[in-house]
């Protein structure tokens, strides 16, 4: 069975990879930089998904 | 040339050699010998020039030319000027690892690499065709058609087979311990998830274009494979 925790991380990476694919599919110079692929996971699964959980605990005490 | 075998190796080895290695170095030198001369050999459009090598394979991979990147002995010499100049042993050595394996694998293309310069033999396996002559994209298109797009196909398969190496946990006990300067110093600037997300990037990058070259080949604009040795044959591979 695949913990909680790691199952999230999971999705949260597939969803990440499907949108990179598709950008990469439709313009191609998207996928030459390595430096554009990691400020893309940075904010991908990183910070966005932060943000996410930020506004869901500010949505819950208000 | 390879694609995405330079950015799944390095997660291959950190598997076997644990500790010993230090994987930022190790992907560093991994991609080192494409590091600053990849641009000149596709050329690039800069405030209205045309900038590309006369002679691209020879450029890329010949002498004279940049062709001494993909020898064992680049890689000795930068790991040497690592561990001397900088103090660190580990990653000298882990770098000069991450070289010797970009240069080992491209001497699976008809090109090859002259591994052992000064002396200038290319040492060619001649699996698949060698392309970047041609420009980046008709590149793509052929390396993904080819045996070169199997090898990283190897690769990719080989990473999810060894995915524990891509846990948080293998992180903790194994990455950080073994390299704990770099990534102690980077913790201060971004959290545990940034870290883990940054030695997470190379895997995910090489996966994904490996997808989506294949995509934009074969569904978007149908380039026929050829997994013939040596091909794809459709397009004029070079030869040292």
């Amino acid at each position: 069975m695949i913990r909680s925790g790691r199952l999230q991380t999971l999705v949260i990476y597939a969803i990440a990879a499907v949108v990179y694919v598709a950008i990469g599919v439709a313009f191609t110079d998207f996928m030459f930089s390595l430096v554009v692929a990691i400020v893309y996971l940075l904010v991908a699964v990183w910070l966005v998904p932060e943000g996410i959980r930020r506004l869901v605990r500010l949505a819950r005490n208000s | 040339m390879s694609w995405a075998a330079h950015d799944l190796e390095p997660y291959a080895f950190q598997k076997h050699l644990g500790l010993k290695m230090a994987f930022v170095p190790l992907l560093i030198g991994s991609y080192a010998p494409d590091l600053a001369t990849k641009w000149f050999v596709y050329g690039i459009h800069l405030f209205g020039f045309d900038l590309k090598a006369s002679d691209p394979v020879q450029f890329h991979r010949g002498w004279p030319g940049v062709g001494f990147t993909h020898s064992l002995l680049f890689g000795v010499v930068i790991g040497l000027i690592i561990w001397k100049g900088f103090g660190s042993k580990l990653w000298g050595l882990s770098f000069m690892l991450g070289q010797w394996a970009h240069a080992i694998t491209d001497t699976g293309d008809t090109v090859g690499t002259m591994l052992l310069f000064p002396w200038t033999h290319h040492f060619s396996v001649g699996a698949w065709a060698y392309a970047g002559q041609t420009g980046r994209l008709t590149d793509a298109a052929a390396y993904f058609s080819g045996l070169g797009s199997m090898w990283d196909l190897v690769w990719i398969l080989y990473g999810l087979y060894s995915w524990r190496v891509l846990t948080t946990e293998y992180f903790n006990k194994i990455i950080f311990v073994a390299d704990h300067r770099f990534w102690g110093w980077l913790h201060k600037y971004i959290g545990r998830t940034g870290l883990i997300t940054l030695y997470r990037a190379a895997f995910f990058y090489g996966c994904c274009r490996w997808v989506a070259w294949t995509i934009w080949a074969h569904v978007i604009h149908h380039y026929p494979y050829d997994l013939t040795w040596g091909g794809p044959h459709w397009v004029d591979a070079a030869h040292p």
